[in-house]
């Protein structure tokens, strides 16, 4: 054995440091998920969807704990061209998956969009401070491009989602049915039990 | 280290000696001229490799008409197929003397299509909900055995290559999947091309060390740059370069020392860019680094010509 790797070292090396990087980064993976306790509250956000864009008639907000989307007609009185109507997400912390509201932006009674949905979710509390009772924060998935592979092959960040909740070192992805986009995407609230 | 003329020429010895060929016969040989049956075996040479080309292009183009009137298990016999019939017949090939030119051209057409069809294979058989990498992993891990095996038995180069390929391809697509940052990535694929570059050196082949070299640093110089860029420690890319050139003199290797070259010279334009472009002595700056540049350039040259006939 001894003969064996003194003949061949490059072979072990070129072998053995990747695979030894690789368990040292999975194993480093794994404690800091195990160090962290998983999110307890779902979370509510919108996208196409910017509280500082002027082109949107809508505004989405938390008064006293309820969700609103306020609809102001455009001054001009000519409705923007290509109007995108926001998506409401409510980010499911058991199943680590985001799910769509569907609201009808079509009723809008006293400037203010009325939906069913909009009532089931403003059953519970929501809070608005962009730090959950338990220390997530929703943010964007920030880190560094997918490398020369991820890059070759499309892979990597992009299907992790464009999105987490993060606590210290463990980031739950926020991942949908469709792609959710890196832009124009604005965090709402948690909500509260 | 022994030479690829060295090595050329220990192979030529070896072949006469088996054949019981004297040496004034091969000299005669070499000093024929070459008639027109030599001559036309480089025109049927040519052609059979266009003809082999236009055949290999129009049955891609084929299937690519009839992909979607085909169903699932058509789909893997005609992409995984085909691949895997001839990595059998390289294997095959390797054993009779007449079809040695036919062995690299087989496992190169099975390295092509092997990965397809096993990509094919798991699209259409297994659900999607996973993550791409993970199916990449699989088929980079099963293709690196393959491939790796094969070269065990057999000692070639190009099995050796496609295996080498295959093994980086799943270490990246490993650390990406683990979101190990892309310099870390980068630098853990160059260390490792760079080791098993050294493997096939020490294992006589030779016309691929080069490239595993080439490819090794500048991998490895690439993230180290990335890693320590901007930052208190960005000066110790310097010292992973000097160490490069260091190790290409050791190697005596021309294709490492380019790239070690490259990336010293890389980086002189990036430091005086980045700590002198505001300063009025950046002109002078300019200058001073193309001298400098003209004298890393000579001193390399002349280091390549010593390594003379190392070939690598």
């Amino acid at each position: 054995m001894k003969r064996f790797f003194k003949q061949n070292y490059a072979l072990v090396m070129g072998i053995a440091l990747p695979l030894a990087l690789i368990a040292v980064f999975f194993l480093a993976g794994k404690a800091s998920v195990m160090s962290v306790p998983a999110p307890q509250y779902d979370a509510v956000f919108a996208t196409n969807y910017s509280p500082n864009s002027a082109n949107t008639p809508y505004r989405i907000g938390i008064d006293d704990g309820k969700l609103y989307i306020r609809y102001r007609r455009p001054k001009t009185g000519k409705v923007p061209r290509y109007l995108r109507e926001p998506v409401i997400y409510v980010f499911d912390h058991k199943a680590l998956y985001a799910k769509k509201i569907d609201i009808d932006f079509q009723n809008v009674v006293d400037g203010k969009i009325m939906d069913p949905e909009l009532d089931a979710l403003n059953r519970s509390r929501i809070n608005a401070d962009p730090k959950s009772p338990d220390g997530y924060i929703f943010e964007r998935y920030s880190r560094g491009g997918s490398g020369l592979f991820g890059g070759l092959f499309g892979w990597g960040r992009y299907n992790r989602g464009t999105h987490v909740l993060r606590k210290g070192v463990r980031t739950v992805p926020v991942v949908g049915a469709r792609a959710i986009s890196a832009y124009s995407t604005h965090f709402i609230g948690w909500i509260e039990k | 280290m022994i030479s690829e003329r060295q090595s050329a020429l220990e192979r030529i010895v070896a072949l006469a000696e088996s054949h019981g060929i004297a040496a004034d016969e091969i000299a005669q040989h070499m000093t024929m001229p070459k008639t027109p049956e030599r001559q036309g075996g480089i025109v049927k040479a040519l052609l059979a490799y266009t003809g082999g080309t236009f055949i290999f292009a129009g049955l891609g183009l084929l299937g690519s008409m009839i992909w979607p009137d085909i169903g699932p298990l058509q789909r893997v016999v005609i992409t995984l197929g085909p691949g895997m019939v001839a990595f059998v017949l390289g294997m095959v090939a390797h054993r009779e003397f007449r079809f040695a030119k036919a062995v690299t051209p087989l496992f190169l057409v099975a390295a092509f299509l092997q990965p397809a069809g096993l990509f094919v294979f798991l699209d259409e058989f297994v659900p999607r909900a996973g993550e791409p990498e993970l199916a990449a992993l699989i088929v980079f891990g099963v293709l690196t055995l393959q491939q790796g095996m094969a070269f065990a038995q057999l000692d070639r180069a190009s099995l050796l290559f496609l295996t080498l390929i295959f093994w980086l391809a799943f270490i990246g697509t490993t650390m990406v999947w683990l979101d190990v940052d892309g310099d870390v990535t980068s630098i853990t694929v160059g260390l490792s091309a760079l080791f098993l570059g050294h493997f096939a050196a020490m294992r006589g082949h030779h016309s691929i060390t080069p490239f595993w070299y080439f490819i090794g640093g500048g991998c490895l110089l690439g993230g180290v740059f990335a890693a320590v860029q901007v930052g208190p420690a960005e000066i110790a890319y310097l010292g992973v370069n000097g160490f490069l050139v260091y190790l290409s003199i050791r190697l005596a290797s021309r294709a490492m020392l380019v790239v070690a070259v490259f990336g010293l010279i890389g980086y002189l334009s990036y430091f005086t860019y980045e700590y002198f472009a505001n300063v009025i002595g950046w002109p002078v700056a300019l200058i001073v680094m193309g001298l400098v540049m003209i004298g890393v350039s000579a001193y390399a040259f002349k280091l390549g010509r010593g390594m003379g006939g190392a070939g690598r």
